[in-house]
């Protein structure tokens, strides 16, 4: 999985902006920090309602009969609809990863880049034509105390084998999906799918699988918001606990109070000198008791809840704070790549020897690889060496 | 916090029935997916316009302008980070560029940043960045300096970097920032310096000149080529497309000013709300006593005999010259060094006359008429507030002396001094007011603009350096006049530089960027000044020839700043109107 969030720069906006309403067929006429744009008739849009429109590039106060004028800058309201409307316009694709567009800049196995040998020539023989799918994802991650995350992750999916070509992923997202980078026009684009068909359940499941990958590509993003949200809770559950005592104190306080109220309503009932007054008095007492009482009654819940170590409390705090992350599949490209076998010419400055492994466009080596010496599978920890000119591995010598 | 302690995680999964279903009717053509993951990829991203850096910059250090902050954020962010910060002169182009490194070290962009600049500014542009921004630099004159591959911020003379020592390991690194100063240094393609650069391998990319043009127009192709390479075309697609076939005009204007404004900024003077004030010179000469005058005379003689004897004894004999005219006391730490330091001394009786002249030294002129300038001022300005500026230590010490038994507050500021104790001198200065007397260790991007009088005890043979005194007081952020007085005696050779130089060229009305446009000028005919100045004194065989020499070394000067003036001329015409900012029309 790869992060492909792209931060919104204005260069960024304008190359893509530019880019796009020229794929729509609008004329632009770019005059500095204003252009003149004029879009096809065939053409609907929701982000203009009128053929012509101006775009300035800059928030810059401007006369009040300019405010139709679309303003594009990063936290524009312009740019946010374009954005949107471009990004559910064609959410699958398709292009074909060829040795040809590589220009011969393979991936080295590690067995290759750990060990003292060069590589002194690579050739690459495609044999079929593999399909991946290349999911991006994006993840919200929402809580109460901050505000929401979202994560943009890119993940290359074999559709048959399940495995993940991080090299491809690199790739598409380095050659293809750059707003400044163009793309490679030599190679193969198209939405001609007569030759790859997937069976929707294959798609759902890569997609899925793909989703999952995603997720694990942003975890340390999300223990970091999990950490924070975990200090909002255990504050708010402080502030409540320390609420509590107080109360507690307050309940007790008054609870005393009223037990002193309660001894001068005693003696006022003793000392009543008429009968009235007595039965004011007694009446006086009854309504204090049934104060008392049920504060005492609601203290002794306190206490009990501060026994407790009012867990359940704790609980209800914590379950509102808890995260929700969720994935959402925004777009995918199919890929087929090519798979085959890589030819090294490997040397030490004097000598060169060849080493073949299965090997595909994108993804690198493919298979495990062992000497052909001692039958060791080579990889970072026991790459191949070069004795008096013969290839064998760490392990032989 | 242990796991419990955690709030729990729930990770859901909306299904991507859509997705399917959308694959199942109609895969897009591939430029249309392309901009749907393109857009995808901006709305997850965080709008990111803003100089996240600003509110680390120490106010107290440098005051930010409207116009620098605008220039390093344009820079970044709409240049891609490749940019000719072509600002008129004195509009703090160094400033702009630190906003840049600091914002690139906040977002750790700038694992190795070269900075070059001519030999001469190297030092004090890594003074500005540490003390403006915090940057720390390695400079090729620094002691530490073990090459370019050994340091990942280096600050280097541009010359330096091209020496064969150097070339091949500045070119063999992937620089990520790097940084050219007076880049007008590179107009010239068939230049070993324009190669360098040419070869270069680097990420970002900030040019600075107050004049992209020098000389033609094909200069700015030159500059601008090595940004973006591409964005004329090619040399001779430029030539036709925007130069007359008499090379004197230019045509198609708006459509070079265009494509220029994707690579350049430039800020005019008239543009910014920046009020400059005035300077006043007042420049002081005295008649030495006749004591004075012998010294002078005996000290000359001495200079000009060993020097025609000995001339690998040249910047002692130069130091000997510029310490006669600073005070007695500094000419005699130098004289007695000569005398008991020295094993072969082989004019011991010329030195022991010198010594001996000093010792009948009753009243330093110069001193006595200090006062009145000190004097003048605590009757007229706040504090009576007066930076005294002279070359050396023991000039200094006897200037201080002499004000302290006058009665007056003083303070010394030297290159002894911590960077702390530096910070307090100079609130103590503020605070208490009187004199700062200061000795060139001051120059490096200290702000001083609470005082508005400076008084230039003795001259530096190097007019960069008066600038760069002028610069502590005369700066943005100054709104008073600044005064400034120059001290020399009557025949001297501190009144020949002042009189027969500086003044020619109007040297204390120009400004740093003007001077060093003259003084860039003036190195490319391979002229040292100092040197020039120092030669001229011990070649003349009599008075008249030595005010004939300074004559033409100053006709020399002139024809340079007339030059300068040209140019700069010229390059008002080509960027006349040249406005990238928010009205286009």
């Amino acid at each position: 999985m790869t992060d492909v969030t792209h931060a919104v720069t204005q260069s960024a906006l304008e190359a893509f902006t530019r880019e796009y309403l020229n794929d729509l067929g609008a004329a632009i006429r770019e005059n500095g920090n204003r252009w003149q744009v004029r879009l096809p008739t065939h053409v609907d849009v929701d982000f203009s309602d009128r053929r012509e429109f101006e775009i300035a590039l800059d928030s810059e106060k401007r006369d009040e009969e300019e405010d139709s004028i679309c303003v594009l800058t990063p936290e524009s309201e312009f740019a946010q609809q374009l954005l949107d409307e471009a990004a559910s316009m064609a959410t699958v694709g398709q292009l074909a990863l060829t040795d040809s567009m590589i220009d011969g800049d393979y991936r080295y196995p590690l067995w290759i880049v750990e060990s003292d040998v060069e590589v002194v020539d690579a050739a690459f023989s495609p044999y079929y034509d593999r399909t991946a799918i290349c999911v991006f994802v994006r993840i919200d991650v929402e809580t109460v105390s901050e505000y929401q995350a979202q994560f943009l992750e890119a993940v290359t999916i074999d559709i048959e084998s399940k495995d993940q070509l991080p090299g491809v992923t690199e790739i598409l997202v380095d050659e293809f999906f750059g707003p400044k980078s163009g793309w490679p026009d030599d190679v193969t684009v198209g939405s001609d799918q007569s030759d790859m068909m997937i069976a929707p359940d294959k798609l759902t499941d890569a997609i899925a699988a793909g989703q999952k990958t995603a997720v694990e590509g942003v975890q340390e993003e999300i223990a970091e918001i999990r950490q924070s949200a975990s200090r909002a809770a255990d504050s708010e559950f402080e502030e409540y606990r320390q609420l509590q005592e107080q109360r507690i104190n307050d309940h007790r306080n008054e609870t005393n109070s009223l037990s002193n109220r309660l001894q001068n309503v005693a003696r006022d009932v003793d000392g009543a000198e008429s009968q009235q007054q007595r039965v004011e008095a007694l009446e006086k007492r009854q309504e204090l008791k049934a104060e008392k009482e049920e504060l005492e009654a609601e203290l002794k819940e306190l206490l009990e809840e501060k026994e407790q170590g009012y867990t359940q409390k704790q609980q209800e705090i914590y379950l509102r704070h808890a995260i929700e992350v969720n994935t959402k599949p925004t777009a995918f490209t199919l890929v087929t790549y090519e798979r085959g076998e890589i030819k090294f010419t490997v040397g030490d400055g004097n000598r060169t020897d060849v080493v073949r492994a299965p090997y595909a466009i994108g993804a690198g080596v493919t298979d495990e690889v062992h000497c052909d010496n001692c039958n060791t599978q080579l990889s970072e920890e026991n790459p191949i060496s070069m004795v008096a000119g013969v290839l064998s591995c760490q392990n032989c010598r | 916090m242990n796991e419990q302690d955690l709030v729990d995680i729930e990770v859901t999964h909306d299904d991507p029935d859509d997705l399917v279903d959308s694959y199942s009717s109609e895969i897009a053509d591939f430029p249309f997916h392309r901009q749907t993951v393109v857009a995808n990829r901006l709305l997850a991203g965080q709008p990111d316009t803003e100089l996240r850096s600003l509110s680390r910059v120490d106010e107290e250090e440098v005051k930010l302008l409207e116009h620098q902050v605008d220039a390093a954020h344009r820079a970044l962010f709409e240049m891609d980070g490749k940019a000719l910060l072509a600002d008129e002169v004195g509009l703090g182009k160094t400033i702009e560029v630190g906003m840049i490194l600091k914002e690139m070290h906040y977002r750790e962009t700038d694992d190795s940043v070269l900075i070059l600049t001519p030999a001469q500014l190297a030092k004090q542009w890594q003074g500005e960045l540490l003390e403006k921004f915090g940057l720390e630099f390695v400079c090729n004159y620094d002691d530490e300096f073990q090459g370019f591959d050994a340091h990942n911020r280096i600050i280097a003379s541009i010359d330096t970097a091209k020496s064969d020592r150097h070339r091949t390991t500045v070119l063999t690194r992937d620089w990520d920032v790097l940084v050219m100063d007076e880049a007008h240094y590179v107009k010239n393609e068939e230049t070993d310096r324009y190669d360098l650069i040419d070869k270069l391998t680097y990420d970002y990319a900030f040019f600075l000149t107050a004049t992209p043009i020098q000389n033609q127009l094909t200069d700015l192709y030159n500059i601008v080529s090595l940004l973006r390479p591409g964005l004329f075309g090619s040399r001779d697609t430029f030539h036709q497309y925007f130069i007359n076939s008499n090379q004197e005009t230019l045509v198609n204007r708006d459509e070079l000013q265009r494509r220029l404004g994707q690579v350049m900024i430039r800020n005019r003077r008239e543009e910014t709300n920046i009020d400059f004030t005035d300077r006043i010179i007042d420049t002081r000469t005295f008649e030495p006593s006749e004591d004075e005058k012998e010294l002078y005379n005996e000290v000359t003689d001495y200079v000009r005999g060993a020097y025609s004897q000995d001339q690998g004894q040249k910047l002692v004999l130069m130091l000997l010259q510029k310490e006669v005219v600073s005070s007695p006391a500094a000419l005699e730490g130098t004289i007695q060094k000569q005398l008991y330091e020295q094993n072969e001394l082989t004019h011991r009786e010329e030195l022991e006359t010198i010594q001996d002249k000093i010792d009948s030294i009753e009243t330093v002129t110069k001193q006595e008429r200090l006062f009145d300038i000190v004097e003048e001022a605590r009757e007229h300005v706040e504090m009576g507030r007066v930076i005294v500026f002279t070359q050396f230590r023991a000039t200094q010490r006897q200037v201080l002396e002499g004000l302290q038994e006058e009665g007056y507050t003083t303070h010394a500021f030297h290159g002894g001094h911590s960077s702390q104790e530096k910070e307090e001198i100079v609130e103590d200065f503020q605070e208490n007011g009187g004199v700062l007397v200061s000795t060139d260790a001051m120059n490096e991007g200290r702000n001083l603009q609470f005082c508005n009088i400076m008084v230039n005890y003795d001259l530096p043979w190097n007019p960069m350096k008066v600038e760069q005194r002028i610069g502590r007081i005369h700066r943005i952020g100054q709104k008073r006049e600044v005064y400034i007085f120059n001290m020399a005696l009557n025949d001297t050779i501190e009144e020949y530089v002042l009189d027969k130089l500086y003044h020619k060229i109007d040297l204390f009305q120009q400004t740093v960027g003007e001077l060093s446009t003259i003084l860039t000028r003036l190195e490319e005919t391979g002229t040292n000044f100092e040197d020039e100045i120092f030669e001229r004194l011990v070649d003349a065989d009599s008075e008249v020839e030595l005010e004939n020499d300074f004559d033409a070394m100053a006709i020399d000067l002139e024809e340079q700043q007339d030059l300068s003036q040209k140019v700069e001329q010229f390059n008002s015409g080509v960027f006349e109107s040249f406005d990238l900012g928010a009205d286009d029309d």
